[in-house]
């Protein structure tokens, strides 16, 4: 018996003697990485607290919230309104962000709307919060850095119920750091008074002409409805 | 003297199966049967029953009171009586609490789950059920988005085809005369050729059993399915007899070019496959093209130039004429074929209704070659006629569909493709079809071109395309009704249970994933949550993708050869040009989309009462409308066009439904309802949702429901059915009249004479939807058709959102609404395949069988797979499916 157990504690030893070091150290990494794993995702439960950098409720003074899908409610009692987001780059439409797939499968964020913005990301956001004081809708048109450094154009908004406003975005207030706020005003807010309607509310590289022309072709920026 | 063994065999089951057809169908229709048969249906089919457990039951009865509780709220009913802070549903607990706009009311615990006492046992259940959970619950109507994991898909049985076309080409028949000496599929060159007549014979004898024993499944299948069984059949039929004969000739042409010229198989079997190419070619260009001079002889003369050129005496003058017959055959048999207009282009579609009206009515039976060229001629001139953008987006498809006919590696023969698309009756939508086709594609990739294989595989493959169908008739599918909440087994052909009548006139809407947009409520099992939290929120409901200020979106509405009506294309363009219409076009709606959505009108009464009355948006607004005596103030923008006058109906001996002038209720049961009217339009409301639609014939509004492709006169008895709106353009008069199937729901109260008013609501209703609140999501708008720029896009409207807490605490699948069940829905389809592969196995080899084995054998894979399906289901998820 004796015998037997050294036979296999000698042929246990031989067989971590023959393993190639290579299936050692691929071994340890791949035990590492669980581990890692594990952590993370005991730290990705502890850690649901959602703190937007663009804070709709604090922007809207208690008025609106995020809804789903880049959509806010704004509910002051007089007006009622579902906000909703959606974004267009170079012509072709999209929802929350669009992703750049390369041929090496990386993956890359190229146009987001989120209140949760983070201008060191490198990827370019936005968003916009309408307000309703006095029948008069405050619009905070939020972009960051790199919004700003993707578009080579000029920045505008154009706005109102029949984009028949526009300016060209001011960058001079800077809301948070690398996060720039321009505010717009809007007066035509019966219009939201029975059943809703549009907000109408563009921040982009498009022109008044593209608007009244409603030229999609090429044009990248994000839209408020 | 085993052949004769084997006669006496068939004549003798065939007696006995039907003695005990003949005596069943007499007990059960017999006084002492007939009620016997009554309760043991109902027993095992129980009409009003659901797939889902008490405590499932009790959970949607207190989610139903959550709806109702925060809806009255929030329309300004004073709840406190009616809504206490708890209530108990069994041991579930609906709660309400806040005030003002943040009352709201949640289910806690709320849960779905399978009943474990039901039992699916129906033959045509075990494939439509499909993966489907048991128990479902929904607003309205279940969206059918959402059930496309659950759905029967036809590549599965094309695999399965392949699979069983395989075995029918390398594994001889066992004994049964014919099949004793099959040739094998995979055998050496010279082996094969010396094989090819017997193969012939076997593969025409094998045709023909095939072809009874497909018969007798697709009646099995058919029966309470098809609109048209038997042009299912036939349809069968025509395929076998025409794409028998087809591979006769190919094996012929193939074995002479081995025996007399002496070419070796491989290079026989590719001129074959060139002549199929060819004649493949040839023949849609004939259907598709010419000016109406296709004829026997211009195809010889074709055929035979691109064939000689190509083959030189390979191929005889007798080889192309017979290759030409055929070929003739085959365009007599898409020009006139029910099924295939609807499955090819569009191109081909508006070629065919537009004259199919006329052809379909004899089968196309007595057509001509002169009549096959008007046909063309005339769908030729359509499409000269039509807009430039939609003759080139047309052309473009049609050109992408030719490109795939023409890959002969997908399919060599054309008859097979064309006409198992026929086999699969006139009511199957296109995708469907579409799905065919590759199924098609799929047999020939995998069995190759055996004709004995690609037969079977064919054959599973309508039968997959069939199960789709059935399963595309789940009840489900139909709209339990307005304002409504409904749980329900989902299986073919067991009514809804309708929970609760009204809820009120909120649209409900589930909140799902973060970034997702809430969608029409549904939730289906297993579901197990912490709780579900009703609140009362906005909803941005779009009108439609092509409407704007400076154009609108026309959708096209065609007539298919059945009677039934779709949205063929968009165009964008002007209002004005959204109302001209071809010529050439005889039954068809050009309408503006634009203006289809039509939003309701809260109706409330000094009691309480909550109703809704919806009607079309127009540029006119008067201030008031009288309807049943009662003038209703339109207030605000939504103002409504109708004229003040009330109008009665009355029916006449036809079944018509005439509409007159003065108010005399009660109203016949199948006119009844409150008709307004005024000038340019006519509307109907009912306390019913009810279809009916609205004519002008001489002045006089009258109800027609078309059917088929005549002026059809008003249906037997009042229907309630899913989204169909009618709409015809009278060429003959060269008067255009729309139908209007203008909806009420829960109309005006016929005793209540009190004053009203109107709250304006805005609610949203598809022209299609019955009645049906539809919400239409920017997700659920096709990108093409929107354009951001476009003013005055949606409304938001007040509606009731549930959101759902999932429980996490507990092991297994929780489906709700959030993920597929891989797993489980794996599990099932392979069970589902393989008892199919079985069945069609055993019915392919029990030739001389009569027709009580196929009954029996689906039934008892029916009992079959609900066995593994509940085992699968208790494995998979928590507790069941």
């Amino acid at each position: 018996m004796a015998t037997e157990i050294k036979l296999i504690i000698m042929d246990t030893k031989k067989y971590i003697q023959n393993m190639n070091k290579k299936h050692i150290i691929i071994g340890l990494i791949i035990v590492i990485l669980i581990i890692m794993g594990l952590s993370f995702h005991t730290n990705d439960n502890n850690t649901e607290t959602y703190n937007p950098s663009i804070n709709v409720s604090e922007v809207t003074d208690g008025d609106g919230y995020e809804d789903n899908a880049a959509s806010m409610q704004y509910n002051d009692g007089l007006y009622k309104v579902k906000f909703e987001h959606m974004g267009i780059l170079k012509g072709h439409m999209f929802l929350n962000e669009v992703i750049f797939q390369t041929e090496e499968n990386e993956t890359f964020v190229l146009l987001r709307i989120t209140p949760n913005m983070d201008s060191k990301n490198e990827i370019p956001e936005a968003y916009i919060v309408p307000t309703i004081k006095d029948d008069i809708m405050e619009i905070n048109v939020f972009v960051d850095e790199d919004f700003r450094n993707m578009l080579a154009n000029p920045i505008n908004i154009i706005w109102g119920s029949t984009y028949q406003n526009f300016k060209q975005y001011d960058f001079s207030n800077e809301y948070k750091p690398g996060i720039y706020v321009d505010t717009v005003y809007d007066n035509d807010t019966e219009r939201f008074r029975i059943g809703g309607n549009d907000a109408n509310i563009f921040v982009g590289d498009a022109t008044l002409e593209d608007a009244q022309s409603q030229n999609m072709e090429g044009i990248t920026g994000v839209f408020l409805k | 003297m085993r052949n004769k063994k084997g006669m006496l065999l068939l004549v003798a089951n065939l007696i006995i199966g039907l003695v005990i057809l003949g005596a069943g169908i007499m007990f059960v229709t017999s006084d002492i049967g007939q009620p016997l048969f009554n309760a043991l249906n109902n027993f095992m089919f129980p009409k009003l029953t659901s797939g889902c457990d008490t405590n499932s039951v009790n959970s949607i009865q207190a989610l139903a009171y959550a709806l109702n509780c925060t809806g009255m709220h929030h329309a300004g009913i004073d709840v406190t009586e009616l809504c206490p802070p708890q209530k108990l549903f069994g041991t579930k607990v609906a709660a309400c609490y806040g005030s003002g706009e943040n009352y709201n009311c949640e289910v806690q615990g709320f849960e779905l789950t399978k009943n474990p006492e039901y039992d699916e046992s129906d033959p045509a259940g075990w494939i439509t059920g499909m993966g489907d959970p048991n128990c479902i619950v929904y607003y309205e109507a279940f969206p059918e988005d959402q059930a496309a994991d659950w759905q029967v898909r036809i590549e599965d049985f094309s695999w399965a085809g392949a699979i069983v076309g395989g075995v029918f080409n390398v594994v001889p028949v066992v004994g049964k005369g014919i099949g004793k000496g099959i040739s094998k599929g995979v055998v050496s060159i010279g082996d094969r050729a010396t094989k090819l007549v017997p193969q012939i014979s076997i593969a025409k004898s094998l045709y023909k059993t095939l072809d009874d024993n497909i018969a007798k499944t697709v009646g099995i299948f058919t029966l309470k399915t098809f609109r048209n069984k038997q042009a299912g059949l036939l349809a069968f039929k025509n395929i076998f007899d025409i794409s028998d004969k087809y591979i006769t000739k190919e094996l012929k042409i193939t074995k002479r070019l081995v025996d007399v010229e002496g070419l070796t198989l491989q290079a026989a079997e590719d001129i074959v496959e060139d002549v199929a190419k060819i004649t493949t070619i040839k023949t849609f260009e004939a259907i598709q093209t010419t000016a109406g001079k296709t004829t026997f002889a211009k195809l010889r003369f074709e055929l035979q130039e691109e064939l000689v050129t190509k083959m030189g005496h390979n191929i005889k003058p007798k080889e192309l004429d017979d290759i030409a017959l055929h070929q003739l055959n085959l365009i007599h048999y898409v020009t006139t074929g029910s099924t295939v207009s609807k499955s090819i282009t569009p191109l081909q579609k508006i070629i065919k209704w537009n004259t199919y009206s006329n052809l379909i009515g004899d089968g196309g039976a007595s057509l001509t070659n002169k009549e096959i060229n008007t046909v063309i001629t005339k769908g030729n001139d359509i499409v000269q006629h039509m807009p430039k953008a939609q003759r080139e987006s047309i052309l473009q498809q049609t050109k992408e569909f030719t490109q795939f006919f023409f890959n002969t590696k997908m399919y060599n023969d054309p008859v097979m493709q064309l006409g198992t698309l026929d086999i699969l009756s006139p009511a199957i939508p296109n995708d469907i079809a579409a799905d065919g086709i590759n199924g098609l594609g799929t047999c020939a990739i995998l069995v190759k071109k055996i004709s004995l294989g690609i037969v079977a595989c064919s054959y599973f493959t309508g039968l997959g395309v069939m199960a789709a169908y059935i399963d595309n008739s789940n009840e489900k599918y139909n709209p339990i009704g307005i304002n409504s909440l409904g749980y329900k087994k989902n299986y073919y052909a067991v009514q809804t249970e309708k929970l609760a009548d009204t809820l009120n006139y909120y649209y409900i809407a589930l909140k799902r994933e973060s970034f997702q947009y809430p969608k029409r409520f549904f939730l289906v099992s297993p579901c197990k949550t912490e709780k579900v939290i009703v609140k009362h929120e906005q909803i941005g409901c779009y009108y439609t993708e092509c409407k704007s200020e400076q154009a609108v979106c026309c959708g096209r509405k065609v007539e298919d050869p059945i009677g039934t009506y779709d949205i063929g294309y968009y165009e964008w363009s002007a209002e004005s040009d959204c109302n001209t219409y071809d010529e050439y076009v005889t039954s068809a709606t050009i309408h503006n989309t634009g203006g289809v959505l039509k939003r309701g009108f809260l109706y409330t009464t000094p009691l309480g009462f909550l109703q809704v009355l919806y009607s079309e948006i127009t540029e006119k607004n008067p201030e008031t409308i009288t309807v049943m005596g009662h003038e209703i103030e339109i207030i605000g923008e939504f103002q409504y066009d109708r004229d003040s006058a009330t109008f009665d109906v009355k029916e006449t001996d036809n079944n018509i439904c005439f509409v007159e002038t003065g108010i005399n209720p009660p109203l016949s049961s199948k006119c009844q309802g409150a008709y307004a009217r005024s000038d340019t339009d006519e509307s109907i409301y009912t306390d019913n949702p009810i279809i009916r639609t609205i004519d002008v014939r001489n002045g006089i509004s009258t109800n027609y429901r078309p059917e088929g492709n005549e002026y059809a006169g008003w249906s037997n008895t009042v229907e309630i059915e899913g989204a169909e709106t009618y709409y015809r353009l009278d060429t003959q008069e060269e008067v255009k009249t729309e139908e209007f199937n203008i909806q009420a729901q829960n109309a005006l109260d016929y005793n209540n004479g009190l004053t009203t008013t109107l709250n304006i609501i805005p609610l949203y209703m598809d022209a299609e939807g019955n009645g049906i609140k539809k919400c239409v999501q920017l997700t659920e708008r096709p990108s093409v058709f929107y354009n951001p720029w476009a003013m005055k896009t949606k409304d938001n409207i007040d509606s009731l959102t549930v959101s759902v807490e999932l429980d996490k605490t507990f092991e297994g699948t929780n489906y709700c609404f959030n993920s597929v069940d891989v797993l489980s829905g794996t599990l099932k389809g392979t069970t589902m395949i393989t008892l199919a592969v079985a069945d069609t196995i055993i019915t392919g080899l029990t030739f001389y069988a009569s027709g009580v084995v196929v009954p029996v054998l689906i039934f008892a894979s029916g009992m079959i797979y609900e066995g593994v399906s509940y085992h699968v289901d208790k494995m998979s998820a928590w507790p069941q499916r």
